[in-house]
């Protein structure tokens, strides 16, 4: 079979599990004035293959905002074996978010880009938080 | 979200600071050697080079942001056959930097990279 590569790194690795242990736990923002993401919770899928489940807490006015479960999508990091980041998107109503992650040293580093489809006119706004296991 | 949601209106960030071409600091690299920020009409899109055949990934148009402090990020996906891309990139310093991931449809192992460019 003719592989799709568009890059050399596309050869590294062709088969075998993503070891998801490094991405798997509670996380908790290092910042807890955020505006953004308070806490991810991350779980292996049901099954083998199935990639992780999220569970994702925005702050809120009054506490912070439950966004319910949703997928997401491990990656390796180059040619490892472990998992080293996941890709999420939740659209929750006019709101869309894409979660990009990636672990390094112990430390879940989550990127949101988050934009508005209700005509309100509000900002597509951005973040880069830090968050520990707890 | 409510936080969030609170913050100052003005739809999508602009991104005119960026337009132009940008180049990988790690000139071996295994992954986009350099892209192309541009304009076409009311829309911002990218052209991305590969560091392997065939180079050119074509043009998509990227989802503009902003952050708190006013730097610039943007999102692109590649949706070509048998690959899926998501390049999550933000601005900091002068530098863009991108994340990339990239799934496969044959069974390979997703994975990504954080790389960063410089104006060319």
């Amino acid at each position: 079979m003719d592989l799709v590569s568009l890059t050399r790194a596309d050869a590294k690795r062709q088969s075998g599990p993503t070891d998801l242990a490094p991405l798997l736990g509670r996380w908790v923002n290092v910042n807890p004035a955020t505006d953004y993401l308070v806490r991810v919770d991350v779980a292996a899928g049901e099954t083998a293959g199935a990639g992780l489940r999220l569970r994702v807490y925005g702050a809120g006015s009054d506490g912070p905002v439950d966004w319910g479960e949703g997928e997401a999508t491990p990656y390796a990091a180059g040619g490892a074996t472990e998992a080293g980041g996941f890709h999420a998107r939740y659209a929750l109503g006019p709101v869309e978010t894409h979660l990009a992650a990636n672990q390094k040293l112990g430390i879940l580093v989550i990127q949101s880009y988050t934009s508005f489809h209700d005509g309100s006119g509000r900002r597509a706004h951005y973040a880069r938080e830090f968050f520990r296991r707890l | 979200m409510a936080a969030q949601e609170a913050r100052a209106g003005g739809g999508p960030a602009d991104l005119t600071p960026l337009l132009g071409t940008w180049v990988n600091s790690h000139a071996e690299t295994e992954w986009l050697r350099r892209f192309v920020l541009a304009r076409r009409g009311d829309a911002f899109v990218l052209r991305a080079e590969g560091a392997a055949p065939p180079h050119d990934w074509g043009e998509v148009e990227v989802a503009a942001y902003t952050d708190n402090l006013g730097e610039l990020a943007f999102l692109a996906v590649y949706d070509r056959p048998g690959l899926h891309s998501v390049l999550a990139a933000n601005t900091n310093k002068g530098l863009v930097v991108i994340a990339a991931f990239h799934r496969f449809a044959d069974g390979r192992p997703g994975f990504l990279c954080r790389e960063f460019y410089y104006r060319e």
